[in-house]
């Protein structure tokens, strides 16, 4: 990686773009616009870290080096706890520290206004994105099993599916005898050679940036691409303010390096700095929000997390994080007294992780109860939902009272789940336990956890009711764009970094086309 | 309690590891978190949570896990949100120092029986801000507890993987390894 860093294009003065944040869809336009021919600058808060030598097989360690975690405001009756699950901050983004799921939404979830009368449609349909889906699949080089039996899959991935370990070995003898069809979770991590990069070793460590390359974060895929393209991405400057010229165009981007104020001028700006950042920067620029819209409508999947304690030693933490999966309780269905629904995954959780997510649900959890539970470790699996949340104008990003190190307001980020998110918890719950009385498990425990954030930024044909047109071009300023996980009209219960991946491409494509 | 993990077998699983990730886990190890003295506490407070970070993870490989919550101040493990209105952290934790000598009716909570220690808690977690410190201050301990090699001896974390991988992936490898494991016979 050093060597492609020192041969990297290097702009002084006006670029075609300036892109904000370097995650799943900053890295992925720099590469696509950069090919297409267009003089590329990206700006990472974060750095540019290298597999091999920064990152390390250690939760603690790893901690403060791949998460956003300066200062944000939460509030609300189910605050989000924001870094670590949901939010990255390196060259690569939260691609660096993802478990690598990499799931299509399904054909229906873009139409749930029309077909169900709830949330809001997408500006187009699942055929739309489909060919964008492949190509990042393509791309990344996406293992997975070749008979996905639910809507929204390809038939055969890139690579064969990964292995299963102990714990998924007892979860599928839970789903086989519940009736419940399982598989493999197609991921971003190789089972085979792919362009220099090597298989998974199975080291665990996905999460704390994974060493082998093996794990196609955007670190490891968009990135190298785009350096190649000719894209110049720019490390620890952060993005304060964009600009706007007296026509009413943005004119560049404000940033800090080191302390330093610095200007960036482009032709375009896209804001790629997920579903908490990119609000706060347009909030803070006074930019693209005569809708009133941005910040509203936060989404986030909302999930159970279910322990189960097995007679026999499982070492679950052996593996990618997630394992197994099912999709059957997707969307809504007539049995449930709740709108949409959820998906089931295999998750295995290090020490850390373990005993933290079980005692933030667990007010008994303390004492000897928690050695008990603890001491047992090598005896639990993990099994947890992935839960859609549909759009609500008050779980939104507003700024905050307070100001960061650099003088800058921080987000505030406010979130309530409503009976609809409760009654699907309480649906999730049962399941996850119903899977584990059906595996044997000896004894059962319950947690809570919150993934993903998006919305914010909402992607519509109507200028009075969304942010950014259906090419995630502001309504308000004609050069100014926002792509990443906060367009999102709804967000269905799939991990979204392939979907953020494949609008991407789509909007690339377009810039291009137009721009010829 | 006998270690999942025996000595001679962690020292053959840290044979291959990295010396960057190695010596972090050694620092670890040989420190066990003591400091000669905490930059951040009174005496008073420090004694009350020296006592509540041991009624929350009752530990007994010599750890100071308060040495390591006052080492740790300043660093975010990854977690940047904070609930409005509550004091910023070191605030909330000499606050929570105050609430649990106060809800112990006066006497320091150090100095307290077990089953009074339990009522105190129970206290602090109908408190709002006592709720969100213990929160907190709890998550932080564990953080440290959790990361200790000691402590992955005993319940059965391998640790680092790199280079080598895990090499044992489903349940009849796993029973193996385990059968030649110290801490086989307790479960």
């Amino acid at each position: 990686m050093k060597p492609q860093r020192e041969a990297m294009t290097r702009y002084d003065g006006p670029v075609d773009v300036c892109i904000i944040g370097a995650g799943a869809a900053g890295s992925t336009l720099a590469k696509e616009l950069a090919e297409g021919g267009m003089t590329v600058v990206v700006l990472e808060a974060g750095r540019w870290l290298d597999t091999q030598e920064d990152f390390l097989n250690d939760e603690l360690a790893m901690l403060d080096v791949l998460n956003w975690d300066d200062p944000r405001e939460s509030e609300g009756n189910n605050p989000l706890k924001l870094g670590r699950t949901n939010t990255g901050r390196a060259v690569g983004g939260s691609t660096v520290h993802f478990t690598a799921m990499k799931l299509r939404l399904h054909p229906d979830d873009f139409k749930l206004k029309t077909t169900e009368g709830i949330g809001v449609d997408w500006p187009f349909g699942y055929e739309e994105l489909e060919p964008y889906y492949t190509r990042a699949e393509d791309f990344v080089g996406v293992s997975g099993p070749r008979d996905m039996p639910w809507p929204g899959n390809r038939d055969s991935y890139p690579q064969g599916a990964l292995s299963p370990n102990a714990g998924d070995e007892v979860i599928a003898e839970g789903f086989n005898k519940l009736g419940i069809r399982w598989r493999m979770t197609p991921h971003a991590i190789l089972t085979g050679e792919k362009e220099g990069r090597s298989p998974c070793m199975n080291y665990g460590f996905c999460a704390q940036g994974c060493k082998s390359d093996a794990k196609g974060s955007a670190l490891v895929t968009w990135i190298p691409a785009a350096v190649k393209a000719g894209a110049e991405i720019r490390e620890s400057c952060f993005a304060v303010r964009i600009e706007q010229d007296p026509q009413g165009l943005v004119s560049g981007v404000t940033y800090l390096e080191e302390g330093q104020p610095r200007f960036q001028a482009a032709r375009l700006v896209m804001v790629c700095g997920y579903a908490v950042e990119s609000p706060r920067l347009l909030l803070n620029s006074g930019l693209a929000n005569s809708s009133g819209q941005v910040g509203r409508n936060l989404m986030v999947h909302p999930g159970s997390i279910g322990f189960g304690r097995f007679e026999r030693p499982l070492d679950n933490f052996i593996t990618p994080p997630v394992g197994i999966m099912t999709q059957d309780p997707y969307g809504t269905q007539p049995s449930r007294d709740f709108d949409r629904g959820y998906i089931l995954n295999r998750y295995s959780m290090f020490p850390i992780e373990f005993a933290t997510t079980l005692v933030a649900s667990n007010p008994e959890m303390w004492g000897s109860r928690l050695h008990q539970v603890m001491d047992q470790y090598p005896h639990w699996t993990i099994l947890t939902s992935v839960n859609e949340m549909l759009p609500n104008p008050e779980n939104r990003v507003t700024l905050g009272e307070t100001k960061d190190a650099n003088g800058v307001p921080v987000a505030r980020v406010t979130m309530n789940y409503n009976q609809n998110d409760k009654a699907m918890l309480a649906d999730s719950d049962r399941t996850i336990e119903e899977v584990f009385r059906a595996a044997g498990a000896e004894e059962i425990l319950m947690a809570h956890g919150q993934y993903h954030v998006l919305g914010t930024c909402r992607m519509g044909e109507d200028p009075a009711t969304s942010v950014v047109d259906p090419w995630c071009r502001t309504h308000d300023e004609p050069n100014l764009f926002v792509c990443d996980g906060s367009v999102f009209p709804t967000v269905g219960a799939v991990n979204p970094s392939l979907t953020i991946e494949a609008l991407a491409i789509r909007t690339a494509e377009h810039i291009l086309k137009i721009g010829q | 309690m006998k270690p999942r993990i025996s000595g001679e077998e962690f020292d053959a699983l840290r044979k291959p590891w990295d010396d960057k990730v190695a010596a972090v886990i050694d620092q670890r190890f040989s420190t066990n978190y003591s400091r000669a003295s905490l930059t951040h506490f009174t005496d008073q407070e420090a004694s009350s949570l020296r006592a509540f970070a041991h009624a929350l993870v009752p530990e007994s490989e010599g750890l100071d896990l308060l040495g390591w919550l006052d080492h740790s101040i300043g660093s975010h493990l990854g977690r940047g949100d904070w609930k409005p209105g509550m004091p910023p952290e070191l605030e909330l934790y000499k606050e929570g120092a105050r609430l649990l000598d106060e809800l112990s009716s006066g006497s320091p909570f150090e100095s307290l029986p077990e089953d009074q220690a339990e009522t105190t808690i129970r206290s602090l977690q109908n408190d709002e801000t006592g709720k969100y410190f213990m929160e907190r201050f709890f998550e932080r301990i564990l953080h440290g507890y959790y990361s200790h090699p000691r402590v992955w001896m005993r319940i059965g974390f391998y640790g680092p993987s790199y280079p080598e991988g895990y090499i044992w992936l489903r349940l009849d490898e796993v029973q193996k390894r385990h059968e030649r494991a110290a801490g086989w016979d307790r479960s």
